[in-house]
């Protein structure tokens, strides 16, 4: 556990690091481009980079959950939803508040932002039928929807290039990239918010596990006849 | 369903999220530095907008930090209940041991 809180704090400095540099070093963008506003990118983007990894997660865990049953895919897949769906959220809003500024609205019912919202319900679907899930047949449902929502991802992805929606594309090798002062911004929020995901999915997975385990042994203890059902819950 | 049948399913759902790749591969490629930072006009009146940036920025952010600190008391809180259910099995088993197996 020692190295993780080395891995949190490292993750905290760089994440005020970011925030400085967003807010003060990087230098303001074009008009076109939201002017000030532009400033929400550095935390917008690896948001939703965030957002893939905890549905790679999510993937994972559901299908090694689908394949073998045992406790650590389910808490892996429970983990990385979560983390989707925190990190779509924080794109959810974000974004809207940028184009307001850049676009003159909140919303566009563009591929991007239309697919993100989808990709989005379909995990907050996968929460919800996971955490009322009662028996293995409904978790292995709510792994299965997992691996299925999943293939909605690369369309969220790739939504820019196929459908010419409002959304720009910045980072890409088609698009015209960045001054290098963004670049470097950039660069350090990427590598907060992949500390950062990686420490929350850790320490998340690692309390889904602990859950499932202590409910496994009140129940091995119950039908040992250790504990009443009743009364020992 | 058993592991065979998960597994096909698996690999049917990868397949179906191979269809992008394909769908871009038939899209005629735009130009160099076409779409960087581009926000086409129109959706609604841009150049008139009155809020100040610095404010957008300031909601946006606060928004990121709220969203953030509120999972990270989630997962705290968790934490705490897990302990807390940790402690209460133990003095369960305890209350029910015979005396000569309590700690």
């Amino acid at each position: 556990m020692r190295w993780m809180s080395v891995v949190a704090g490292v993750a905290f400095a760089l994440m005020a690091a970011a925030l400085f540099m967003a807010l003060d070093w990087a230098p303001v963008a074009q008009e076109a481009a939201g002017g000030l506003t532009q400033k929400i990118f550095y935390f917008h983007v690896p948001s939703a980079y965030v957002m893939y990894i905890g549905v790679t997660a999510c993937v994972l865990g559901s299908a090694g959950y689908l394949a073998q049953r045992t406790p650590g895919w389910d808490a892996l897949a429970q983990s990385g939803a979560e983390l989707a769906v925190v990190f779509a959220a924080i794109v959810l809003i974000s974004g809207p508040l940028w184009a307001r500024k850049a676009w003159g609205v909140y919303w566009a019912w563009d591929p991007r932002l239309t697919t993100t919202l989808l990709g989005t319900l379909i995990f907050v679907a996968y929460l919800v039928l996971h955490s009322t899930a009662t028996g293995e047949a409904e978790k292995k449902f709510a792994a299965a929807l997992a691996v299925m929502g999943a293939c909605v991802m690369p369309v969220i992805h790739f939504s820019v290039q196929l459908w010419r929606g409002q959304h720009p594309t910045v980072i890409t090798s088609r698009g015209g990239g960045l001054a290098p002062e963004m670049g470097q911004t950039l660069g350090v929020s990427f590598l907060a918010f992949t500390l950062m995901a990686a420490t929350l999915l850790y320490l998340r997975t690692r309390i889904a596990l602990g859950e499932a385990r202590i409910a496994e042994l009140r129940t091995e203890a119950v039908s040992l006849g250790l504990l009443d059902e009743d009364h020992d819950t | 369903m058993n592991t065979h049948a998960s597994l096909r399913a698996t690999a049917l759902c990868l397949a179906l999220s191979l269809a992008p790749f394909t769908a871009i591969a038939q899209q005629p490629a735009p130009a160099a530095g076409d779409r960087s930072m581009e926000f086409r006009p129109g959706l609604g009146d841009a150049a008139r907008e009155r809020i100040p940036g610095g404010r957008l920025v300031v909601m946006a952010y606060s928004a990121v930090l709220l969203v953030l600190g509120g999972y990270v008391a989630f997962i705290a809180r968790k934490a705490s209940r897990l302990e807390g259910d940790v402690r209460r099995l133990e003095d369960d088993l305890a209350r029910r041991a015979p005396d000569g197996d309590k700690p």
